[in-house]
C-alpha cells in the first residue's frame, strides 16, 4: 500500500488505478462491522437493497411483504417506531413506507429524495421520500406481477426497465408514467433487467436460462443473444445457462455482462460480441429461484451470494479470494457502497449485515474519564 | 519433458499424416501439460491391456493447478497446437475428456495395426480440434464405407440423426470404471465421521477391485469436479463431501 502511495507521488500509478488496487486489497479484508450494525427489526426476509448513489449515506431495504425502510448509516442503531394501525390498514411509521409486496426498490440515480418500488401487485411506484407519499404510480402489464426494474443510470431520461412473466418488456418513462416503448421478442418470462451504466441505449434481459442484450431504439428484435457454446451460428435451442438466471449485472466500465445462474455457474459475456469470456470461477452452489443481487466494487472485485455465504471472487482470473460469513439463511442481495469501501447484505434471515474494514474498537481510559 | 515428447516425434516423422507431436517452446513450461502427464502416469493401461490410453479428465487437472482460468486457457492453446484430443464422452454435460496425442498414436498401433482409415481419422480428423462433427462435413472428408468402419471400432459414435461425436475405441469400459470407481470413493467419504475422511487413510485402503483407474486419479476426479471439498489439516489434506456429491450417489 506504502508502495502504491510512493508510486502514484512519482507519477508511476494514475490516482484512478491506486483508488482500483487499494479497493480490490479492502475486498479481502472485509469483516462484520462494529460500529454500524441496524437493529434487527425487519419483519420479513430482505429482498432487495440499494444505496443511494449521491452520499453513500442511505440504504433503502425492501422486505418481505410489503416494507420499505430508509437506514440512515450516521445513525444506525435509531429505533423503528412501532407500527400504527388506522382502521384495518397499518400506517406508515417514521422511514417506513409500504407497498403491497414488494419485490424490488431502487434509488433514483443522482438523488437522495426520490426512490422506485416494484411490486407483485403490478404496481410500479415512484416515492417523495420527504414527504413520504406516492408521486406517481403505473400498472405496466395489465394482469401480471412485476419480479424487477431497473431504472437507467446513465440516461438523462427517467427511463425504467420492468420485468414480469408476460412476453415483453416495458420501458416506462417516468416524467409522463406511459410505456413510449416494448422490447418485444424477449424468448419467455423474464426474470431480470439490467442497463448498462455507461451506455443510455444498452440494456439486458434475462429470460428463464437466455440471456439477451438489446439497443432500446431497436424494440423489435434483440442485439444479441448470448450462447453458452459460443457458436457463430446460435441454434434456436442455445442457451446462456443451463438453469434459471438469477442475477445480471454489468462491469462498471460496460464492457462487461455477467450473468449468475441456478446452474451454479457464473458467466462473462463481451457486450460488443457477446462472446463467453474463458475466465471460470468454479461452481459457486446457487438453488435459489428468486432473483438475487449481486455487487461489484470499483476495482476487479465481484460479491456473488451463494446460499448463506458471501463468495468474493476476482474477475480477471475467477479466483475465490474471500468468503463473508455472517448471514444465518440464504443472502438475497449484496449491494457496495464506494462511498464509505462497505458492503451491504440482506437476505432470508431478516439481517442487512454490514461488512468494513474499518473497525475502531472504542478505548475509555480512567485519566480520560478524571480529566473530563 | 521435452526430451520424452522429442523421442517418438523423431521416430515418427516419416510418416505423413501425422499432427505436430513437438511440443512449441511457449508451451515447455506449461502447468497444465505437467498436471496432465503426472495424472496419466497413475493410469493402469496394463488393466486394460494398453487398449485405452491414459484419459484424464479436464476438471482433475483444476485439482492440480490453482487457477481454473490458467487451465482452460492452456488447454485450448495444447489443443490447437495439436498437442492433446479433447472428447466429451457423456459422463456429464460439462466433463471433458484429454488424451495426448502420442497416445492415441500408440494404442492406434496396438489395436488396429497399419489400418488406414485409422490413420485417416487421426492425421485429419483429429487436428480440426472438434469435439462433433456434422455428417455432411464428415462425408466430405471420409467415405461412406470408411465412417461406418471408424464407428465400428469406436472412434465415432452417433449423437443425433446428424451429429456424430468424436471418441476413442473401448470408451465404454472406461466411462464403466470411471462412474463405478466415482461413487465407490464419494461413497466412503459419505461414510466416514462428519461426512469427511483424511485423503491419507482413503490412499490406504485396498481398492483396486471396485476403483480400478486407482484411489488417487478418482480423488483428483471427485475434488475437481466439486463433488467434494478438500482443506489442509495438520494430518494431511481432509475430502468432505459436498452437496453435489451427495446428489451423485443419489442418482
Amino acid at each position: 500500500m506504502i508502495r502504491d502511495l510512493h508510486d502514484q507521488g512519482l507519477g508511476l500509478m494514475s490516482p484512478g488505478r491506486l483508488r482500483r488496487v487499494a479497493s480490490d486489497r479492502l475486498a479481502v479484508k472485509l469483516r462484520l462491522s462494529r460500529q454500524t450494525r441496524f437493529l434487527r427489526n425487519h419483519r420479513g426476509a430482505i429482498l432487495s437493497l440499494d444505496v443511494d448513489g449521491l452520499s453513500g449515506r442511505f440504504v433503502l431495504a425492501a422486505s418481505s411483504p410489503s416494507t420499505i425502510r430508509i437506514h440512515d448509516l450516521q445513525k444506525p442503531d435509531s429505533e423503528i417506531l412501532p407500527p400504527q394501525f388506522h382502521g384495518n390498514r397499518i400506517a406508515p411509521t417514521a422511514f417506513e413506507l409500504f407497498h403491497e409486496c414488494v419485490c424490488c426498490v431502487q434509488w433514483y440515480p443522482g438523488s437522495v429524495k426520490i426512490i422506485t418500488s416494484s411490486g407483485k401487485d403490478g404496481s410500479l411506484r415512484m416515492w417523495d421520500v420527504c414527504k413520504r407519499v406516492v408521486c406517481c404510480e403505473v400498472k405496466p402489464v395489465r394482469e401480471n406481477r412485476l419480479t424487477q426494474h431497473h431504472q437507467s443510470p446513465a440516461s438523462k431520461i427517467p427511463l425504467v426497465a420492468v420485468a414480469s412473466p408476460s412476453a415483453g418488456i416495458p420501458i416506462l418513462d417516468l416524467r409522463f408514467g406511459k410505456s413510449p416503448m416494448r422490447l418485444k421478442n424477449t424468448l419467455g418470462p423474464v426474470t431480470y433487467v439490467q442497463w448498462s451504466p455507461t451506455d443510455e441505449h444498452t440494456i439486458a434481459s434475462a429470460a428463464e436460462s437466455v440471456v439477451l442484450l438489446w439497443d432500446v431504439r431497436v424494440p423489435s428484435k434483440p442485439l444479441l443473444r448470448m450462447d453458452m457454446s459460443n457458436s457463430r451460428t446460435p441454434a434456436t435451442t442455445s442457451t446462456s445457462h443451463m438453469g434459471l438466471v438469477n442475477c445480471l449485472e454489468f462491469s462498471l466500465d460496460g464492457r462487461t455482462l455477467i450473468s449468475y445462474g441456478t446452474d451454479n455457474a457464473i458467466r462473462m459475456w463481451d457486450t460488443q460480441s457477446g462472446v463467453l469470456s474463458d475466465v471460470n470461477c468454479g461452481s459457486v452452489d446457487n438453488y435459489v429461484r428468486v432473483s438475487v443481487r449481486m455487487a461489484l466494487n470499483r476495482g476487479r472485485r465481484m460479491f456473488v451470494p451463494s446460499r448463506h455465504h458471501i463468495r468474493v471472487f476476482d474477475l480477471d482470473t475467477g479466483e475465490r479470494v474471500h468468503n463473508l460469513k455472517g448471514h444465518m439463511s440464504d443472502v438475497y442481495c449484496v449491494r457496495y457502497n464506494p462511498h464509505f469501501e462497505m458492503l451491504h447484505s440482506g437476505g432470508r434471515d431478516r439481517n442487512i449485515i454490514n461488512w468494513t474494514m474499518q473497525n475502531y474498537k472504542k478505548v475509555c481510559t480512567k485519566a480520560a474519564e478524571d480529566s473530563d | 519433458m521435452s526430451k520424452r515428447h522429442h523421442e517418438p516425434g523423431a521416430e515418427n516423422s516419416n510418416e505423413a499424416d501425422e499432427p505436430l507431436i513437438k511440443i512449441p517452446k511457449s508451451l515447455s513450461s506449461c502447468k497444465t501439460l505437467e498436471a496432465l502427464i503426472s495424472i496419466g502416469k497413475d493410469f493402469p493401461i496394463l488393466r486394460f491391456s494398453n487398449k485405452i490410453p491414459a484419459v484424464v479428465m479436464i476438471h482433475q487437472v483444476y485439482d492440480l493447478v490453482p487457477s481454473r482460468t490458467i487451465v482452460d486457457r492452456e488447454m485450448n492453446s495444447l489443443r490447437s497446437n495439436g498437442v492433446i484430443c479433447v472428447f466429451q464422452l457423456g459422463i456429464d454435460l460439462q466433463s471433458r475428456a484429454v488424451i495426448l496425442a502420442e497416445d492415441m498414436l500408440k494404442t492406434a498401433n496396438v489395436c488396429y495395426p497399419g489400418n488406414k482409415t485409422v490413420a485417416k481419422y487421426l492425421g485429419k480428423i483429429i487436428p480440426l480440434g472438434l469435439i462433433e462433427i456434422e455428417k455432411t462435413r464428415l462425408e466430405s472428408i471420409v467415405s461412406k464405407t470408411e465412417a461406418k468402419e471408424l464407428m465400428h471400432f469406436g472412434y465415432l459414435v452417433l449423437k443425433d440423426a446428424k451429429t456424430y461425436s468424436l471418441s476413442f475405441p473401448n470408451a465404454g469400459n472406461f466411462i464403466r470404471a470411471f462412474t463405478k470407481g466415482r461413487k465407490t470413493v464419494l461413497a466412503l467419504i459419505k461414510k466416514g465421521k462428519y461426512n469427511q475422511v483424511l485423503e491419507r487413510e482413503l490412499l490406504g485402503r485396498p481398492l483396486e477391485k471396485t476403483v480400478v483407474l486407482g484411489t488417487k486419479y478418482q480423488i483428483h476426479d471427485v475434488v475437481g469436479a466439486d463433488l467434494a471439498q478438500s482443506f489442509d489439516t495438520t494430518s494431511g489434506r481432509m475430502l468432505k463431501i459436498s452437496q453435489n456429491g451427495v446428489k451423485v450417489l443419489k442418482k
